[in-house]
């Protein structure tokens, strides 16, 4: 065997057992999952409809005021390709928010004109059940988490500056990063439950 | 309406995006010397909110999510919103 074969065999030993386990894959700005994800059997893509049932039927809670949508090729950042070398990979992309004349962002601002909330989901990510259940979750954590801040203020807003530390890369422990966490702690619970 | 303005007002249409994102994306999106026409296509609950969004703008805004508008494209949809026909509707 060649000595760059032998030196690959020991890094597909080595990778996925330990050294991925203790970091985080380079993803947005430094921040995403621990876990890799599987894509499906002969990479089958499921519809954004199939998406949102897998995503309920392994745990992830949907609010009702929110709605899903496969973003249209290059809308999103990235790809999967990207997603084994630690190259930005935009999964979802949730509604744009702008800050307003007082400085803060508004809850209302979130819903569309049918008053949901709108997530566009990178063609990527249905390919992969797990990658599906990871996203959805993800999303929806840090969506819970922003509408417990907004729904304790008064003025259902949130100060713009807070705003885009907790949706911003590189800021350990923000909202971003936590939902990272809950979605890597809900594959792994539906791994241990399918073994 | 030119072909990115109607792909933005799709997308609204269907509920993709929010009201800020089909403006910001409408302005961006539409000739700088049509501007005025442009405007003229979209419907009146969704001037009003330009009308705020423009009121609300500074250069400095903080977008989430998205990019914010050009500044031109802020300015020239001002201009024509300013209008004493229009300011007065």
């Amino acid at each position: 065997m060649h000595f760059w074969r032998l030196l690959i065999h020991a890094r597909d030993l080595l990778i996925p057992g330990r050294l991925l386990g203790s970091r985080r894959i380079a993803w947005i700005g430094g921040q995403g999952p621990r876990l890799r994800w599987r894509k499906n059997e002969g990479g089958r893509k499921r519809s954004i409809e199939e998406a949102v049932a897998i995503a309920r039927t392994n745990g992830v809670e949907i609010p009702e005021d929110v709605t899903f949508f496969e973003a249209e090729p290059g809308e999103l950042k990235g790809e999967w390709k990207g997603f084994r070398s630690g190259q930005r990979f935009e999964t979802a992309r949730g509604p744009l928010v702008a800050e307003e004349r007082d400085g803060r962002v508004y809850w209302q601002s979130h819903y569309n004109r049918e008053g949901k909330i709108p997530f566009r989901i990178h063609p990527d990510v249905l390919v992969s059940d797990e990658a599906i259940i990871a996203v959805f979750r993800h999303e929806m954590y840090e969506l819970s988490l922003f509408r417990k801040v907004f729904l304790q203020s008064k003025t259902r807003s949130m100060d713009g500056t807070d705003y885009g530390l907790q949706v911003s890369e590189g800021h350990p422990g923000n909202f971003h990063d936590r939902a990272w966490d809950e979605a890597d702690r809900i594959l792994a619970r539906v791994r241990r439950q399918k073994r | 309406m030119k072909l990115a303005c109607r792909k933005a007002w799709d997308h609204y249409q269907e509920g993709r995006i929010t009201a800020t994102e089909f403006l910001i994306k409408f302005l961006n999106a539409a000739d700088p010397e049509d501007v005025r026409e442009a405007l003229d296509t979209l419907p009146a609950d969704l001037l009003e909110i330009l009308r705020q969004f423009l009121k609300d703008y500074r250069p400095e805004m903080r977008v989430f999510r998205g990019s914010p508008p050009r500044a031109c494209a802020v300015k020239m949809a001002r201009a024509v919103l300013d209008e004493p026909a229009r300011s007065s509707s």
